[in-house]
C-alpha cells in the first residue's frame, strides 16, 4: 500500500504539466486594460504587458545583472472583452495573466453607451483575476492613448497611475481609493449613484499653457515673469521683440518633452446613472463630495483671501447622515465633525485668545457649509443626480420610508429631500507658532 | 559440555589451555609464567588492551615482592625460632639453618601462595582487583577489557592494567557554544559517567549499568535522580533494554534505535548530545541518561520537539534577549522545511499571490532558465546535500576547495549557465543556512525529509500541497511519542504555563521554580528564601 502510495506521487510529481502548473515564463503579465468601443460598436481592448527583459551583463561589465521591464501593448478588437483578450494571443507568444491587474481603464464613450456592469462582469467571473484592481473613466482620452505613455521612472506605468490615484484620494481629497470589489458593490446597491476616479492626460506642450492660465488665475499676486512667458506662448508668431523670452521657453519646452513626454493626471469623479456614466464633479468638488461620505482621508481648504487666508489641512473627519421624517418631508440632517491643522495663514490672522480661535473656527464652519449646501443645490439642480446617495440613506436607515418616497417621487425624488447642514470644525492647535510675527 | 569442562579444571595449565582454545591462538595474547619455589603462578593478558608498563611494574613486581615478603617474614619467624631453640648443632651455620627450613616450608608452599595471593588483594598497587569465579563471570570480558589474569591453579584474580585507548576530554565538535561549559564527552565510559558526576555531586544520582551485546559487551550506563525521575520511567527504559539482545553496540545510536522502534518518525525521538552540561541539564529535569560505552554521545529521554529546537546555551546568556533567539529559531524551522516548497507554489500554481514587482522580477530573473521550477529547486537541493555530505567528509585540508567549488560553481557559474535562476540560488541558501541552526544531525535530516515531502507537495498542488503536507506534518508529530510522552508537548497537550515558561521566552532562573509536571512529580526547583 505504501509503496503504491509513493508511486503514485512520484507519477504525480513527474507528471504534473498536466494540470494547471505556469512557469513564470510562460505569462504575460497584464498591467492594465483599456476598454473603448470602435465606431461598429465592438470592443476595442488595449492590454498593457509588463514584459520582463534581462539585461545582458556581458555587455556592460558590470557583472549584475538588473531586472527591468518594459511595458508592451497589445490591441484587439472583438465582440465581447473575454474574445478581444483571447485574440490577442494570436500576436502574444504567451497567454495573458489578468490576476495582476492594477488598472482598468473604461473610455467615456464604453461607459456611457454600455451598462458597467456588463463591463466588469467579465472582471469579476473570470476565475484568474483578483477583485483588487481600479476601475477608472479616462476623460477627454481614450485608454490606448493612457496605456501607450510610458513613465520613465517606473517600470509599471500602470502601477503608477495606481499610486498616484490612492495618494491623491489620501493627501487632497479627490478621487476614490475603491478597488473593483468595492465598484461592484456599489452598482448593486440600492439608490446608490456609483462614482469612479477619472484620469486625464496632461500633455506638456499644451497644458504649459493652460496650467500656467489656471496658475494666474489662482494666484495672481506674484509670478510676472511666468506670466509673461505664457503671454509669449500665445502670440508665439508675433513676438520678434521678445526673442531672448522666447528661446526662454524653448528651453523649458525641450527640457520638459525630454524628461517626460506626457503625463497622467488624476483628474475629478464621474458618477454614474443607472449604471451608464452621467456626468463628472468639478475638481474641487471632490473634496466636498467625499467629506459628505466620509471618505475624506485628506485634504486642504482655503478659506478666505489675500491677507484673511487661512490653509487648513485636515486630520480627521467624521460625517453623519441622519434621515428622519418631519411633517411628510424627508429631512437629512448631516453633520460633519472635522480637525484641521493651520499650516498657513495671511497676514492679519491671529490667535491671540481662544474667542479668535473660535471666531475662525466658525469662519471656516460656515465656509464649508456654505460649500456643501452649494454643491447640494448643484447637485438637485445641475447635474441632476443624487450623487450623494441619499436614497440610499434612506434604504440603509428608513427602509419603509424609502419605499414610499420611492412611489410618491419617482426618480427624482432626491430633489425633495432637503438637508440640514451642521458643520462643526476644531482647531486642536494653532499651529506651530502661536502667531504670525 | 564448557560447563562441565571448567568445573573439570586442575591446574592452572588446563585454564591456559582452555584460554588459548577459546581464542584460537590470538596472537596479541601473552602468557607469562612466574616461578616461584617451584611452583608456577600464571599470567594472561591481552597486549593490545593491556598496559605493558602497568604489568611488569606493578602486577609483576608486586607478586614477586609479596612472595618475598611473606617468606622473609617466615624466615625471620623461623630463624627467631631458632635461636631460641635448644639445639645441639651448634656449628652449623645461619644460613644453613635457614635452608634446612627452607625444604620444610617448600611442603606447605602451595598453601602459601594461595595465602599471598589471597594477600595481594591488599599488597598490590592497584586499585582493581578482583577474584573471579569461572563458572559464573565470563573471564575473557575482563581480558579484552585489559585485566591483567592472575592464575595459580585454578584460582584467578584478574588486576586492571588497562591501557589508555581513549582521547582525552576535549571541546564538543558537533555542538559548539559560544558561552557555557565547553567539555565534551568522549569514548571513554567512565570519564562520561564523571563528567556528569562533576556536575551533580549527589548521592542520588543513580548509575544502573547493564551490559548489553553478544559480542561486544558494551557498558550502558542508565543515570537518572532518584528523587527527581519518576520510577515507572526508569523501570519502562530498565526493561527496554534488558530485552535487547544483539551481537555488538558499536554506538548509541544502536540503542537509540532499539528504544524507538515503535516511533516510525523521521525526527529524533531522543537527545543525542555530547555535552555533559545538557544532560546534567535534562538529569534535574527527570529525564533519563543512557551512556553507552565508546561513545561520545549520551542519550537522554524522553525528548520533545522543543529540546531540538531549543538550545541549552540559552541558560547561559540573558534572558530577556533570549527570547528573540527563540522567534529566530521557530522562523528558522518553518523556513527550512517549507521555503522551496512554498517558492515552487507561488511561482508555478499562485502567482497572484505575488506582489507584482516580485513578480516580475521573478519573471525576469527565471528568463532562459529551461527548466520548470521544481526541477530547478530539486537540482540545488541535491547539489548543495552534495555539498554538505561532501563537507562532512572531506579531510580539513580539503575544505576551503569544496567551498570554493560549491560557492563559485554551484552559485555563482549555474547561474551565468542558465542551468538555474539566482532567486532559486537564494531560496536554497536561505533553507540550507536555516537548517543549521539545529545541531542534532538527526534533526536537520528529518527537516530535509520534509523539505523534500513539502516541495513534492507543492510541485503537485500548489499551496494546496504546500497546506496538505503541514497537516501531514503536523499529524505525524503529534502522533509521535517519546518514552510514552507525547512528542509536541508543550503544544499538542497544551500546558499554558510550560508554554509561557519556554517556548517564547526562558524565564529567568530565580523565578523559574518550579519543575515540568510532565516529567516529574518532585517540582520545587528553585527555593525562594525569605
Amino acid at each position: 500500500m505504501k509503496s503504491k502510495i509513493i508511486f503514485l506521487l512520484i507519477i504525480m510529481f513527474f507528471l504534473n504539466g498536466l494540470n494547471n502548473a505556469r512557469e513564470l515564463n510562460e505569462l504575460a503579465v497584464v498591467s492594465a486594460i483599456g476598454i473603448d468601443l470602435d465606431e461598429e460598436g465592438n470592443y476595442l481592448i488595449t492590454a498593457q504587458i509588463l514584459n520582463p527583459k534581462k539585461e545582458n551583463s556581458s555587455g556592460s561589465g558590470s557583472g549584475s545583472s538588473s531586472g527591468s521591464s518594459e511595458i508592451v501593448v497589445f490591441k484587439s478588437t472583438n465582440t465581447s472583452i473575454q474574445s478581444s483578450l483571447r485574440h490577442i494571443i494570436e500576436e502574444s507568444p504567451q497567454k495573458l495573466y489578468i490576476a495582476h491587474m492594477e488598472l482598468l481603464l473604461l473610455s467615456e464613450k464604453v461607459a456611457t453607451e454600455k451598462e458597467a456592469l456588463d463591463i466588469l462582469n467579465f472582471f469579476i467571473r473570470d476565475n484568474e483575476g483578483k477583485n483588487d484592481f481600479t476601475v477608472v473613466i479616462t476623460k477627454d482620452c481614450t485608454p490606448q492613448k493612457v496605456l501607450e505613455i510610458t513613465t520613465p521612472m517606473e517600470s509599471n506605468p500602470a502601477k503608477n497611475i495606481k499610486d498616484t490615484i490612492i495618494s491623491a484620494h489620501r493627501y487632497r481629497g479627490i478621487g476614490t481609493d475603491n478597488v473593483l470589489s468595492d465598484d461592484v458593490s456599489m452598482f448593486r446597491k440600492a439608490s446608490q449613484t456609483p462614482i469612479l476616479t477619472c484620469i486625464e492626460i496632461i500633455d506638456p506642450k499644451n497644458s504649459l499653457n493652460c496650467n500656467k492660465k489656471e496658475e494666474n488665475a489662482q494666484n495672481s499676486s506674484d509670478n510676472n515673469s511666468e506670466n509673461n512667458n505664457t503671454d509669449n506662448m500665445g502670440n508665439q508668431e508675433n513676438s520678434q521683440e521678445q526673442e531672448s523670452a522666447l528661446e526662454n521657453l524653448d528651453d523649458k519646452e525641450s527640457k520638459l518633452s525630454s524628461g517626460k513626454e506626457q503625463n497622467i493626471k488624476v483628474s475629478t469623479l464621474a458618477f454614474f446613472k443607472e449604471e451608464t456614466l452621467s456626468g463628472f464633479l468639478l475638481e474641487n468638488e471632490c473634496y466636498i463630495y467625499n467629506i459628505l461620505l466620509n471618505k475624506a482621508k485628506g485634504g486642504i481648504l482655503e478659506v478666505g483671501k489675500d491677507k484673511d487666508l487661512m490653509v487648513i489641512d485636515q486630520i480627521s473627519s467624521n460625517t453623519k447622515l441622519t434621515p428622519k421624517i418631519e411633517n411628510g418631508e424627508y429631512i437629512i440632517d448631516i453633520f460633519v465633525n472635522m480637525d484641521f491643522n493651520i499650516t498657513e495663514t495671511g497676514e492679519n490672522i491671529r490667535f491671540d485668545s481662544n474667542d479668535q480661535m473660535k471666531y475662525y473656527e466658525k469662519t471656516a464652519e460656515e465656509h464649508l457649509k456654505e460649500k456643501i449646501e452649494e454643491l447640494i443645490n448643484k447637485s438637485k439642480n445641475e447635474y441632476d443626480c443624487d450623487i450623494f446617495s441619499f436614497g440610499n440613506v434612506f434604504y440603509r436607515k428608513k427602509n419603509k420610508e424609502y419605499n414610499t418616497l420611492y412611489e410618491k417621487y419617482g426618480k427624482d425624488y432626491f430633489k425633495y429631500i432637503k438637508t440640514n447642514v451642521d458643520v462643526k470644525i476644531n482647531f486642536p492647535s494653532e499651529g506651530g507658532i502661536d502667531n504670525i510675527w | 559440555m564448557e560447563e562441565n569442562k571448567i568445573s573439570n579444571f586442575k591446574t592452572s595449565e588446563d585454564v591456559i589451555n582452555y584460554i588459548k582454545n577459546s581464542t584460537f591462538n590470538s596472537k596479541d595474547m601473552a602468557y607469562r609464567e612466574i616461578v616461584i619455589q617451584n611452583e608456577k603462578i600464571h599470567i594472561v593478558y591481552n597486549e593490545s588492551m593491556s598496559d605493558d608498563n602497568t604489568i611488569s611494574d606493578f602486577v609483576i613486581r608486586s607478586i614477586k615482592n609479596s612472595f618475598n615478603e611473606q617468606i622473609f617474614e617466615d624466615i625471620d619467624n623461623k630463624i627467631y625460632d631458632l635461636e631460641n631453640e635448644e639445639n645441639e648443632d651448634k656449628k652449623i651455620t645461619l644460613e644453613e639453618k635457614i635452608n634446612k627450613k627452607m625444604t620444610k616450608l617448600k611442603r606447605n608452599n602451595s598453601k602459601e601462595i594461595l595465602k599471598v595471593l589471597d594477600n595481594l588483594e591488599n599488597t598490590i598497587t592497584i586499585s582493581k582487583v578482583k577474584k573471579i569465579d569461572l563458572q559464573k563471570e565470563d573471564l575473557f570480558y575482563y581480558i579484552f577489557s585489559g585485566f591483567t589474569c592472575i592464575i595459580y591453579n585454578t584460582v584467578i584474580y584478574v588486576v586492571s592494567t588497562r591501557a589508555d585507548l581513549d582521547r582525552s576530554i576535549s571541546e564538543p565538535t558537533s555542538e559548539k557554544n559560544v558561552k557555557g561549559p565547553k567539555d565534551a564527552f568522549n569514548e571513554n565510559y567512565s570519564k562520561n559517567i564523571g563528567l556528569i558526576r562533576k556536575r551533580i555531586k549527589s548521592e542520588k544520582l543513580v548509575l544502573d549499568e547493564e551490559k548489553i551485546g553478544r559480542r561486544s559487551k558494551t557498558k550502558v550506563g542508565l543515570m537518572y535522580i532518584e528523587d527527581i525521575a519518576r520510577p515507572r520511567l526508569v523501570e519502562y527504559i530498565k526493561e527496554k533494554i534488558k530485552k535487547i539482545d544483539i551481537d555488538a553496540i558499536l554506538d548509541s545510536n544502536y540503542i537509540m534505535e532499539i528504544l524507538e522502534d515503535s516511533n516510525k518518525t523521521d525526527f529524533p525521538t531522543m537527545i543525542s548530545s555530547e555535552r555533559p552540561d545538557l544532560v546534567s541539564n535534562m538529569l534535574l529535569q527527570g529525564r533519563v541518561a543512557l551512556i553507552v560505552e565508546n561513545s561520545p554521545f549520551v542519550l537522554v529521554l524522553p525528548a520533545f520537539l522543543m529540546d531540538f529546537v531549543n538550545n541549552v546555551e540559552d541558560y547561559y546568556q540573558k534572558d530577556s534577549n533570549v527570547t528573540i533567539t527563540k522567534i529566530i529559531r521557530y522562523i528558522a524551522f518553518f523556513i527550512t522545511i517549507f521555503t522551496p516548497a512554498i517558492y515552487v507554489a507561488l511561482t508555478t500554481f499562485d502567482q497572484e499571490s505575488i506582489p507584482t514587482e516580485l513578480l516580475l522580477s521573478f519573471a525576469t530573473q527565471r528568463q532562459g532558465v529551461p527548466f520548470p521550477a521544481y526541477v530547478e529547486a530539486f537540482l540545488m537541493i541535491i547539489s548543495f546535500e552534495i555539498l554538505r555530505e561532501g563537507d562532512f567528509r572531506i579531510p580539513n585540508i580539503g575544505g576551503s576547495t569544496l567551498s570554493i567549488v560549491g560557492a563559485l560553481i554551484l552559485g555563482d557559474a549555474a547561474v551565468n549557465a542558465g542551468i538555474v535562476s539566482p532567486i532559486m540560488i537564494i531560496v536554497i541558501a536561505i533553507t540550507t543556512i536555516s537548517g543549521l541552526m539545529f545541531n542534532d544531525l538527526n534533526m536537520a535530516n528529518a527537516l530535509r525529509v520534509w523539505r523534500f515531502m513539502t516541495l513534492i507537495f507543492a510541485s503537485i498542488a500548489g499551496l494546496v500541497g504546500v497546506a496538505v503536507s503541514l497537516v501531514l506534518l503536523i499529524v505525524k508529530l503529534a502522533s509521535t511519542t517519546s518514552a510514552t510522552k507525547p512528542y509536541t508537548y508543550p503544544i499538542a497537550p497544551l500546558n499554558f504555563d510550560t508554554l509561557g515558561k519556554y517556548l517564547i521566552k526562558r524565564k529567568n532562573v530565580s523565578t523559574d521554580t518550579k519543575r515540568q509536571k510532565i516529567l516529574t512529580d518532585n517540582l520545587t526547583k528553585y527555593k525562594v528564601k525569605e
